[in-house]
């Protein structure tokens, strides 16, 4: 039987363990926002925000097509629709990154409309299995294709708060400021993404 | 099985580096300075308050970044240009010395030892990811040495050191880079865990009795300077002389007179020490303890044959086998033993050996006392102790100013032998053709403890005496060049400075040092004004040549040997 309570509990512990080395502190973003500033006034100084967020961003970019070369030039849009757009960018208590992801997830997206492919989507072994830890369910190879099969069914929103939060293990409070939604609405959403889930394994 | 998505299982994953590989931001820089900008939706009054700011500060920043040189061309301000680059900038990425990769099974730690005779020694449970939880199985290490000045100057990490508002030069012994990977993830290293490195490379030590403190540093680049960390815990390493050297005659007959100086020392000190003898310590009783057997001799109705003079010294004292005696038959305390040997042994074990015509036995045993003479003997301890340490502390009085005459002659002595080694290379060099610049070097181990990944010098700090030329540059005769980056390297100090090279440059530079700058232009030809130029330079003004360096393949081993160190 699915508990709720239990699940409830997952979700809690997980974000307990690692959301503190991925949410960024209210000092870092005040010193961020110093360089953000120097770069709305002068592009060459966007510099160090390009060195620091790069790799995160490939990385980003790279498990959504799988392919190096286009991975670098979907890089290279991001980053320069971000010096275009930087002037439109304020400080309001969202991060630099989660900005930055946003303009990511949008290029991504666009390029996959425009081509009528199927999204990459890139997952560990472990962390499914960490999922189906987390969904109380058997690590065996039968649930195991089930739910890459009911991953499939997902509309792309959906998968897109399951990738962040279990394939790419994000702090639910990332995922919130990426998504633009609040904390606790990406926790209930995941809960009810898991609960859908959960019922397309049941036998 | 999928039809939505191209669900991928355990995608490759890319390395920092392959993905460092495709960031470029220069290219972009251009990239969005050449694309109309994109309209932002934002109200009119905020974009007019951003384009009169943008403005503002476009012109502030043309004040700063600009001043006009005497040919009337624009000169960038240095500081300005560098603090927008990356700290570490290798001149000659290709030439760099080469990372060595080594796996670790992180539960198991290890050892690594590298070609230089460097040593990395690995703790276990030594990492973990970015989200701060331990990495398990397998971690590849990645090794690399900057140990001589053309891998300083390759490195491209100024050696400036900026302490309490004081401004140093790092004079370097070495630098050790070193970083984690795990599948492609960098990772760091454990809290309360640190890599012990050894870091095997040669310094110039003009006299070994008197070696420089050097300290250990780690590069901070986002604070774009080193952070002291600890003491260099630095030996020299004794190498046996190699006849076929040039020097070995010299060298030969300056480790001759050091043994015969340290022999004459140790002598001297046997001397003084034997002029007052040293008092007897006492040693401590020890009370039964019920555990080992005892055993109990009476010298005095002649039962037991003691053999020596001291028998009254050892009359009924109580023998406690020891825990280091050798095993022994428990039937030997049926034996009646008619001699005895009792030898002191270390600490408080006496050799006993027991004989009974052709049988003997040895064992070793603690002499130990019961009850009220076990009081009685330590009273009288504590009161031979306190005289004992008495007599010691004066002892070491009278003794004190004997041994800081002889310290200061023996020192006076080393330093003799060591002037006297020092002209006789001079007098070599001035006489005979050959290579006498790496007389004074010597192999060091630098000790110490990595606790965090990154790039670490073993350096002493100084503050040289700078002198500040104003310098009319030209690159090959050409005196219209696009301002170069360029590295000052100091062959006497052991350290490289980087500056902006414009057609005139404020150079600052230790005038009596051997002094060379490379300069790499935007194609990666590489440029030099080497030491016959900046030997002796002085005066407010003068002009330099940056001439082409004319190997331009094979660069480390030429740079290598240009930059002797």
């Amino acid at each position: 039987m699915f508990s709720n309570i239990q699940l409830n509990w997952n979700l809690t512990k997980k974000e307990g363990m690692s959301s503190s080395h991925r949410t960024v502190s209210a000092e870092k973003m005040q010193e961020e926002w110093l360089e953000i500033q120097a770069a709305q006034d002068n592009p060459a100084l966007f510099r160090p925000l390009y060195n620091r967020y790069y790799e995160p961003i490939f990385r980003f970019v790279f498990r959504r097509t799988a392919d190096e070369v286009l991975s670098a030039d979907i890089c290279s849009q991001i980053f320069l629709k971000a010096m275009q757009r930087l002037a439109a960018y304020d400080y309001r208590g969202v991060p630099f990154s989660a900005w930055l992801y946003r303009i990511a997830s949008n290029e991504v997206a666009q390029y996959y409309r425009a081509r009528t492919k199927n999204r990459v989507v890139s997952i560990e072994e472990t962390n499914l299995g960490d999922m189906m830890e987390e969904m109380e369910e058997e690590n065996n190879e039968q649930v195991y294709k089930q739910l890459i099969g009911a991953l499939d069914d997902l509309k792309d929103t959906d998968l897109q708060l399951v990738e962040m939060r279990f394939f790419e293990q994000r702090p639910f409070k990332e995922i919130a400021d990426i998504l633009g939604i609040t904390e606790s609405n990406a926790k209930v959403k995941t809960y009810r993404i898991l609960e859908r889930l959960k019922k397309k394994l049941t036998p | 099985m999928a039809k939505n998505y191209n669900i991928k299982i355990n995608p490759k994953r890319l390395s920092s580096e392959e993905i460092a590989q495709h960031q470029d931001f220069d290219a972009l820089l251009e990239q969005f300075e050449a694309t109309p900008s994109v309209p932002v939706r934002q109200l009119r009054v905020r974009r007019l308050v951003y384009i009169s700011s943008a403005i503002a500060a476009a012109i502030a920043l043309l004040l700063v970044f600009i001043g006009l040189n005497e040919t009337g061309q624009p000169n960038i301000s240095e500081e300005k240009y560098f603090a927008d680059r990356a700290h570490v900038l290798p001149p000659l990425a290709d030439a760099q010395p080469k990372f060595i990769s080594q796996k670790v099974q992180v539960n198991q730690g290890g050892v690594y030892q590298y070609a230089s005779g460097s040593r990395l020694v690995v703790p276990a449970a030594a990492f973990q990811n970015d989200r701060g939880q331990l990495v398990e199985g397998e971690v590849e290490i990645f090794f690399k040495e900057y140990l001589n000045l053309a891998d300083l100057y390759l490195a491209g990490i100024p050696m400036t050191y900026d302490s309490a508002n004081q401004n140093y030069y790092l004079n370097s012994a070495g630098m050790v880079e070193v970083y984690a990977e795990q599948n492609g993830e960098r990772l760091n290293m454990t809290p309360g865990k640190s890599i012990q490195v050894e870091m095997v490379s040669h310094i110039n030590i003009p006299n070994i009795h008197s070696i420089p403190k050097y300290n250990v540093y780690l590069l901070d680049t986002t604070a774009r300077n080193w952070v002291y960390q600890d003491i260099d815990m630095m030996q020299i390493v004794e190498e046996p002389l190699d006849e076929n050297d040039p020097l070995y005659q010299p060298k030969k007959a300056l480790q001759d007179q050091l043994e015969a100086i340290a022999q004459k020392e140790q002598s001297e000190i046997a001397k003084i020490e034997s002029s007052i003898p040293k008092p007897v310590e006492p040693v401590k009783p020890q009370r039964k303890n019920g555990d080992n057997p005892t055993l109990e001799f009476d010298f005095q109705d002649l039962s037991v044959l003691f053999n020596g003079d001291e028998s009254k010294l050892y009359q009924g004292t109580i023998w406690q086998i020891s825990p280091n005696s050798p095993p022994y038959d428990e039937r030997a305390f049926n034996v009646v033993w008619t001699e005895v040997n009792i030898t002191k042994k270390s600490g408080q074990d006496y050799e006993l050996t027991l004989k009974s015509g052709a049988n003997e036995l040895k064992l070793l045993a603690n002499p130990v006392l019961i009850g009220n003479d076990f009081d009685e003997a330590m009273a009288r301890y504590e009161d031979e102790l306190a005289n004992y340490q008495k007599q010691m502390t004066e002892r070491e009085a009278k003794l004190r100013g004997q041994k800081e005459t002889l310290a200061a002659y023996i020192a006076e002595q080393q330093n003799a032998a060591q002037l006297n080694f020092t002209e006789q290379i001079t007098t070599l060099a001035n006489n005979q053709s050959g290579d006498f610049a790496n007389w004074q070097q010597r192999k060091v181990i630098s000790r110490f403890a990595a606790n965090r990944l990154g790039v670490w010098n073993c350096a002493l700090p100084y503050q040289p005496e700078l002198t500040t030329v104003k310098v009319n540059f030209t690159l090959d005769g050409d005196k219209s060049f696009t301002p170069m980056i360029a590295y000052l390297v100091d062959q006497t100090h052991h350290t490289v400075q980087r500056l902006l090279v414009n057609r005139t440059t404020e150079l600052q530079l230790d005038a009596q040092a051997d002094n060379a700058i490379l300069a790499v232009d935007t194609e990666g030809k590489i440029y030099i004004a080497d030491q016959a130029q900046l030997k002796g330079i002085e005066g407010e003004t003068t002009s330099l040549n940056l001439e082409p360096f004319a190997e331009q393949n094979n660069v480390k081993e030429q740079l290598g040997k240009l930059l002797v160190d």
